[in-house]
């Protein structure tokens, strides 16, 4: 599979994950996979199977936000085929850096993925009950790693 | 755009599986119910174009600034 970042990579096809309904703004892209930075690293490329240039940089968000909840609508545990609860779900957060004045690592609390690691399904959901910020700012990482 | 005037307690219909109900106005702001299929996602229009236009600019996000800001050498 060809990648613009990561040049030509391997995948296999269970490691596709489908996003049924694309990512908010991304209708048409529906296969992803998620790729390790870099070993250790805590960040995640979530990266279009279909379209070489799409890639969102993804990570945990308790490793700096360790009272990030989130709440799963009805029609979200649907479209993500849950049974019921949080189990055998990951969430990760998309993650940006605002080039205004100096650089800054932000995530985005406010439309975490969620990912039904048993069926690989996925699905950007918005978090209305939380006043979440789409531009929560991640103290300045050393290493790669989160403070 | 086609306008329409409704009370509380009454709705609209879009289509075959949309419903849009009054549920209650209290001044300014107004409680809307909406009955839509679970394919369909409803989204509060300011919150969901904040978090589209959060998303584009996350996907331009090139390897080598990313490598930058984390510290991590290429």
């Amino acid at each position: 599979m060809l990648t613009s970042r990561f040049g030509t990579i391997d995948i296999e096809e269970e490691q596709i994950i489908s996003v049924p309904y694309g990512i908010i703004g991304f209708p048409v892209e529906k296969r992803f996979v998620l790729l390790e930075h870099k070993k250790g690293s805590p960040f995640f490329w979530f990266q279009s199977v279909d379209n070489p240039s799409l890639a969102f940089a993804l990570m945990d968000p308790l490793l700096f936000k360790p009272d990030y909840e989130i709440e799963i609508s009805p029609e979200d545990t649907v479209a993500l085929e849950l049974k019921d609860t949080l189990e055998g779900i990951q969430t990760l957060v998309i993650i940006n850096i605002s080039s205004g004045k100096g650089m800054e690592v932000t995530a985005n609390l406010l439309g975490p993925i969620i990912i039904n690691v048993q069926n690989r399904l996925a699905k950007q959901i918005v978090l209305y009950q939380h006043q979440y910020s789409h531009r929560h700012p991640i103290p300045l990482l050393k290493n790669g790693k989160a403070p | 755009m086609l306008i329409l005037t409704r009370r509380i307690g009454e709705s609209i219909t879009i289509g075959d599986h949309i419903k849009v109900h009054v549920i209650d106005i209290k001044g300014r702001q107004v409680r809307l119910g909406i009955e839509a299929p679970s394919k369909m996602n409803v989204h509060r229009q300011e919150i969901y174009e904040r978090i589209l236009e959060e998303n584009k600019s996350a996907s331009q996000i090139e390897l080598a600034s990313f490598n930058h800001i984390t510290k991590e050498k290429e």
